[in-house]
């Protein structure tokens, strides 16, 4: 049995000029050391999700919801706690920087947590070197491509050593190259430090790479499994408000034209491996 | 309405010792009722570019034709700039940002009453592009602050839509959009130009350039390096690694395919495409309308 960093119990959330929930009696376990995606279409809930998990909001005083991370039950008096052990990165790069430079901006958090200068000095240099962002260690951050700064963001959290890792639709704004990068950078993560990666998305090829997905759908959880079990069913996806991965797109499409491609392919590298054995059949 | 510059240069700061080239003696033209797309990477001059053609900066250098109607240069002053802003409208980079009326309905209406609208036509075009951008009506009067970013978003560009320009510029319209509003949003765009508009769209997203433009402005530091269709800018895989360029994931995709010696007469660009090419060489029977 794998452990839970994260359950969520009977989470309920209205904002103030709504009727309705946003989220409606959420129950969700986010398996430890895990990345696990979460996605959903504009106003699934994700968002809101996000400022529950990280105690920016908190549920409906009338509610029965649990929140318990990294063991601790969440409470006014705990979040100072839990908050220690989660980093999260913005989606819009330019909204989080303070340091005048990579390594100032790095440097801020463990300052703040009173962390010996010798030991600031290491950590940056093992971060950056991380990110691969060692060479603008000087620069200003606004000088950076979104992807940097974006890889930047992520440094900066590594080095306070937290237990779980919130992307929140933190490639968004990202070209493409930006965004294999990031996907890159949390693979490697996953490998070198005992953290769990939450990246909240849509893009479906993003989840296409991580260990477990949650699909929200108006306020609830409705799906969660790895990615070949939870995006197989295209329909399914599409009602869901998804969008298809690129293979799966275009395996629809071919199957229009009587050319049989297996419904559990869902990465381009097994698709292009599909057409190579049936070209050299021909 | 035709687009023309004509040598024209724009330089930040000049006379200053931060005196730097934004653009540099850039000559091209887009044809009236065309999409074109303005791609290059970040600093390459794309917003500079398009702040031009409504006046938001004057060329330092050169001249712009809009129509036979304005010219804009380094003499044109704040006067007349009005009919010019008329009919070229701008979607800037998360133009939610600019939200500032009380209610959805108003701040939809300001830019047609700024135009001389009257109120019941301002309204009118309002309600329509309300319903355009794919807002229930019951929105109209509640609080643009009350909206989730995405109808925000989508606010924003229909107090662009609602005074009709004829030419509409957008920057990046639909980053940060979910894929399925993303896809809603450039095909109002789409349709608007089959409407008879011209439109310019700066992205940095192949894939959005390859399915809606017909034409591709390719800039760096400043240059213009090309102008030409997307099928042809995108047959040169090498040219635009060259400048760290992307191809589309159509286009990616096929090549992995060329490389396991599977034969394109000519790269695809977009998924029909692709699918017409691979259903030909490995379909059992075509779909009818294929």
């Amino acid at each position: 049995m794998s452990e839970n960093i994260i359950e969520v119990r009977n989470l309920t959330y209205t904002y103030s000029q709504n009727n309705q929930p946003t989220l409606k009696n959420l129950n969700l376990d986010i398996i430890k050391e895990s990345w696990t995606s979460i996605l959903g279409h504009n106003g699934s809930g994700k968002s809101t999700l996000v400022r529950l998990l990280t105690g920016l909001k908190e549920p409906d005083s009338n509610s029965q919801a649990q929140i318990k991370i990294n063991g601790i039950a969440a409470s006014e008096e705990k979040w100072f706690d839990i908050r220690n052990d989660l980093g999260i990165v913005f989606q819009n790069p330019d909204n989080q920087f303070v340091g005048a430079t990579v390594e100032d901006d790095i440097a801020f958090g463990l300052e703040n947590r009173n962390i010996d200068p010798d030991e600031i000095e290491k950590r940056i240099k093992e971060v950056l070197d991380f990110v691969n962002m060692s060479e603008f260690r000087k620069m200003e951050p606004s000088k950076l491509s979104g992807g940097q700064k974006q890889r930047v963001a992520i440094a900066g959290i590594l080095a306070i050593r937290p237990k779980v890792i919130i992307l929140d639709e933190a490639t968004s704004m990202l070209d493409p190259q930006g965004r294999n990068q990031i996907h890159q950078v949390i693979q490697e993560i996953k490998a070198k430090y005992q953290v769990t990666v939450i990246s909240v998305t849509h893009d479906i090829e993003e989840a296409t790479k991580a260990d477990d997905i949650c699909v929200l759908s108006d306020g609830q959880l409705v799906k969660q499994g790895t990615p070949k079990e939870v995006l197989i069913d295209e329909n399914w996806l599409t009602e869901m408000g998804l969008m298809l991965p690129f293979a799966k797109q275009l395996a629809v499409e071919l199957r229009q034209h009587a050319i049989d491609v297996p419904r559990d392919i869902l990465d381009e590298s097994e698709l292009v491996e599909y057409f190579w054995k049936l070209n050299s059949k021909m | 309405m035709e687009i023309k510059f004509e040598n024209v240069s724009y330089i930040y700061s000049q006379g200053t010792e931060l005196q730097k080239y934004g653009l540099s003696d850039i000559n091209f033209k887009i044809k009236s009722k065309s999409f074109t797309a303005v791609v290059g990477h970040t600093g390459s001059g794309k917003s500079t570019l398009i702040h031009q053609i409504n006046a938001l900066l004057k060329p330092s250098k050169g001249n712009i034709h809009i129509g036979n109607e304005f010219l804009i240069n380094q003499e044109t002053t704040g006067k007349g700039l009005k009919p010019l802003r008329q009919k070229v409208g701008m979607v800037f980079q998360f133009p939610e940002n600019q939200l500032f009326e009380e209610t959805v309905l108003k701040d939809i209406m300001f830019g047609p009453l700024n135009f001389g609208f009257s109120k019941k036509e301002a309204e009118a075009s309002a309600y329509y592009w309300l319903d355009q951008v794919g807002l229930d009506q019951s929105l109209a009067e509640k609080s643009p602050f009350e909206l989730s970013g995405g109808q925000m978003r989508r606010v924003a560009i229909a107090g662009v839509m609602a005074s009709h320009p004829e030419v509409l510029i957008l920057d990046e319209p639909t980053a940060g959009l979910d894929p399925v509003g993303q896809k809603e949003i450039l095909s109002l765009f789409k349709e608007y130009q089959r409407q008879g508009h011209t439109v310019v769209l700066v992205s940095h997203d192949m894939d959005i350039v390859a399915n809606y433009s017909d034409e591709v402005l390719v800039l760096e530091e400043g240059q213009l390096l090309r102008q030409s269709t997307p099928h042809d800018l995108f047959q040169e895989a090498d040219w635009l690694a060259s400048h760290s360029l992307n191809q589309p994931k159509v286009t990616e995709f096929a090549q992995r395919l060329v490389a396991k010696g599977i034969k394109f007469d000519s790269m695809p660009i977009t998924m029909a495409e692709l699918v017409k090419v691979l259903a030909q060489k490995f379909g059992g029977k075509l779909a009818k309308d294929g």
